[in-house]
């Protein structure tokens, strides 16, 4: 009898707690920008991307700025934010295995580039995204990024135009620097090279000094990337839109595209000739490079800018002579052809709610959220006399800044808010540039940037808005073959490089290059009637 | 009461019989039951997968069959014998190299006398057991690379040349096998230690008094009373003679050899299937190489049973 008791009054109880949360309803309201939002009587997890990166200072996944968006976002709509930390270096393959089950799949999927965003709408990542929804939960998002950004995030799904990804804002801020040492360059009695003629040149002066010591590395290169392996500067004559739109890709490779293979051959001399390090291809995330470089051992070496980077800071402290200058980027071209580069897409990162996600409002409130000007300058910025310093009606980040609240990342917060936007709203001129990414008393290499980038032609790869199905099926494959050609290609004795290459080009051809190539042209002729 | 002195009970009243009396027991059994139901078995409902065309929004049970679509496709790729003949390799060159060192180095470790040594050297050479292959890997490519390694810059120091140890891929394979016998062997040594510590002490005191010398003690006392451990060891190696350890071959793996030394089953689902998002490939050739890894344990289970030994099934 006694028994029964219990276990009725057990029974009594565990129903009332199961009628008390059912009691607990869902609120929705509308913010003073005119917002739809939801307090949701349940609390519901929202499983949020974000970047990891080498050298952060703090768990990017649960810091200061991530408890910072619980409060001011999460409790207020009762929604767990956990952020799912991504390897930065490796992104495809972690978002590729995180998406296996639903368990681990965060609610939102992002990616820079264009084929890779067409990759996982053709793999299914990706859920249609609701225009009707999007009007309601995200007015703050519309106004901020503006209409042309949001419009590239239509892609054509089963004969349909519909809206696949949030693109992100971009302004035209480059702060790619590619260095070189001006002292080793003033004490070969060379001039800044000019053509990648000249440039070798130089590469070999440096070389025959001996200027880093026994290991002197002339220039830094690690294993070619598939977003790197792009041959800017070796397409004159090849720059007809289609020719563009089937060989130009930053994710499969075209190894049989004339520029790509001529930019292998200066690889190869590069290589036999001693101007870079003989373990590149061991160097998979430019740790070795850097430190090379940092070290003093180095001529050459590319990196973003950051004021918070410790790549210049390191290097000065270890070669405090140093001087340091942007390569030309002329010497990239061979003599008397054109100085072309890529020009990136004008929006940032593009996030899309995956197919597993049960709160597609959710993460348009996340993202709407992100967009509010108090919000966003916030996390771009912080607070003024710790994080940043107003100098000329500027804000400076403050790089030293070391609190509990300081920057995790070396690009301070971008990861962090770069659904929204890639570069700081205040920070596109030159001169507020060179206050937000250059270290203090190198402002002259955003000017160099800037010169550089002048001199250039550019080019736009064309963006597809079908999903290319075979590129879905073979890109990683053919990622990994192309790294294998990459480093026999570079390594075989300069003699053997035709034979060599064009053997292992084929091979990459029949493993589904052809068939994109193929696909590709059949798309384009499509979009482009 | 008579009943249980007089008639045999019929097998029902036997069942209730011993449920009535050991209940308890059986209760506690049904827990590690519902373990091995919940976590051993309903997830092997997944492989399903290999015989379908796999949509994460329809979930397993939604996407639609496809028979032995997926087998016939990754066998139709013309790198695939390539990559079980090479995962073949490696392991045999592993089970020749790998197996016999623990047994080798137990042996060893029980024959010295002095007990500080021995306790320090066990331990020391458990160690790399408990790294993981990400840091194991990274300091021997930092051990081993051409130009900086410091194995080549002391040779070249001495008037020596450089050796390509990661780029070229027999000396490649070379270093896996060397790394995972020095990561592995150690460990290894702890059952055989095990079992040699249940040898009768009274054997060897016999074989002294015979005149025997250490050598004899060890060839005719020590092995015979492990080998049945080391046939039970044997054929649980050989079940997993078609599989690899994803993260060693993956984290030694390079450019120069992903494609030929490296390139072994594990990788192989890994970069077909899961890194392509076609977890039905990964899933059938998972599910392929199991299937003939339980053959080779059967296969082993029956000769070592034929040549008069326990087995393990």
């Amino acid at each position: 009898m006694k028994k029964l008791v219990s276990v009725f009054l057990a029974l009594v109880l565990v129903l009332s707690m199961a009628s008390f949360s059912a009691l607990a309803e869902d609120k929705v309201e509308t913010t003073a920008s005119g917002a739809k939002v939801i307090t949701y009587g349940e609390q519901i997890e929202l499983k949020v991307p974000i970047y990891q990166r080498n050298g952060i200072k703090d768990p990017i996944e649960d810091n200061w700025w991530t408890h910072w968006v619980q409060e001011n976002f999460g409790d207020k709509y009762n929604i767990k934010v956990t952020y799912v930390p991504i390897s930065r270096t490796d992104e495809v393959n972690d978002f590729t295995l995180k998406m296996g089950s639903a368990d681990t799949a965060p609610d939102m999927i992002f990616h820079y580039d264009n084929p890779q965003l067409l990759a996982y709408i053709a793999q299914e990542f990706v859920q249609e995204i609701d225009e009707e929804m999007v009007k309601e939960y995200m007015p703050d998002y519309l106004a901020y990024v503006g209409d042309a950004a949001y419009q590239a995030g239509k892609y054509n799904v089963n004969g349909k135009k519909v809206q696949m990804y949030f693109p992100a804002a971009r302004d035209a801020a480059d702060n790619w620097a590619t260095v070189i040492r001006a002292d080793w360059l003033k004490k070969v009695g060379k001039e800044m090279p000019t053509s990648v003629e000249e440039y070798l040149d130089v590469l070999r002066a440096f070389r025959d000094a001996n200027l880093g010591g026994d290991y002197t590395i002339p220039a830094t290169m690690g294993l070619p990337s598939t977003t790197g392996m792009r041959a800017d500067s070796y397409r004159t004559g090849h720059t007809d839109p289609r020719e563009i739109a089937i060989y130009s890709d930053l994710q499969v490779v075209s190894l049989d595209w004339e520029p790509i293979k001529r930019n292998y051959k200066v690889m190869n001399t590069m290589y036999n000739e001693g101007l870079v390090s003989k373990d590149f291809a061991l160097d998979t995330d430019g740790s070795q490079a850097k430190s090379d470089f940092v070290n003093g051992k180095a001529g050459v070496y590319g990196f973003y800018l950051s004021s918070n980077s410790d790549v210049i800071s390191t290097l000065m402290e270890n070669c405090p002579d140093a001087e340091l200058a942007i390569l030309d980027a002329r010497s990239g071209v061979p003599a008397g052809e054109t100085l072309y580069d890529y020009m990136a897409d004008p929006i940032g990162i593009s996030t899309g709610i995956t197919a597993y996600c049960k709160h597609p409002e959710a993460v348009m409130m996340y993202i709407n959220w992100m967009s509010q000007p108090e919000v966003l300058e916030f996390l771009e910025y912080g607070v003024e006399g710790k994080h940043h310093t107003v100098v000329n009606g500027l804000k400076v980040l403050n790089s030293e800044y070391d609190g509990e609240d300081r920057f995790v990342s070396t690009n301070a917060n971008i990861d962090l808010f770069v659904m929204v936007t890639q570069t700081r709203r205040d920070a596109t001129s030159k001169e507020a540039m060179a206050a937000t990414y250059c270290p203090n008393g190198f402002e002259y290499l955003m000017d160099q940037i800037f010169e550089n980038n002048a001199r250039k032609t550019y080019i736009q790869n064309y963006r597809f808005t079908t999903p290319i199905q075979s590129q879905a099926e073979y890109g990683e494959d053919l990622r990994t073959r192309f790294q294998a050609i990459s480093a026999q290609v570079i390594t075989c004795p300069e003699a053997e490089f035709d034979a060599t290459y064009d053997s292992l080009v084929k091979e990459y051809c029949a493993a589904g290059l052809d068939e994109i190539h193929a696909e590709k042209a059949a798309v384009y002729d499509a979009e482009n009637p | 009461m008579t009943g249980r002195m007089t008639a045999r009970p019929a097998r029902r009243s036997r069942f209730t019989h011993y449920m009535g009396r050991y209940w308890p027991l059986y209760v506690m059994l049904l827990f590690p039951m519902a373990f091995c139901l919940l976590f051993k078995y309903w997830p092997m409902t997944g492989l399903a997968m290999a015989f379908k065309n796999f949509k994460i929004v329809k979930g397993i049970w939604g996407s639609p069959w496809n028979g032995i679509d997926n087998f016939k496709y990754l066998f139709s790729r013309p790198e695939s014998v390539g990559v079980i003949l090479q995962t073949l390799k490696l392991n045999l060159l592993d089970l020749a190299i790998g197996f016999p060192m623990p047994i080798l180095l137990a042996i060893m470790l029980n024959e010295v006398r002095n007990k500080a040594f021995k306790r320090i050297t066990q331990t020391v050479i458990y160690l790399p057991h408990f790294l993981s292959w990400v840091i194991i890997a990274s300091l021997f490519i930092a051990m081993l690379r051409t130009e900086t390694g410091m194995l080549n810059v002391i040779a070249a120091n001495m008037g020596g040349s450089k050796v390509p140890y990661l780029e070229d891929n027999l000396l490649w394979e070379v270093v896996y096998i060397f790394i995972g016998v020095w990561q592995s062997m150690g460990w290894g040594t702890i059952i055989y230690l095990a079992a040699i510590t249940g040898i009768s002490s009274e054997l060897y005191e016999a074989a002294t008094v015979d005149g025997a010398g250490r050598f004899a003690k060890i060839w005719h006392i020590t092995l015979p009373g492990i080998r049945g451990t080391i046939v039970t060891l044997l054929i649980m190696t050989l079940g997993r003679i078609l599989g690899s350890s994803f993260e060693r071959v993956n984290s030694l793996s390079n450019p120069y050899v992903v494609l030929k030394s490296a390139n072994v089953i594990s990788t192989y689902i890994y970069r077909v299937g899961l890194s392509n998002g076609k977890y039905h490939y990964a899933t059938a050739m998972g599910l392929f190489q199991n299937v003939i890894g339980v053959l080779l344990i059967l296969i082993a289970d029956r000769t070592a049973k034929a040549m008069g030994e326990s087995g393990l099934i």
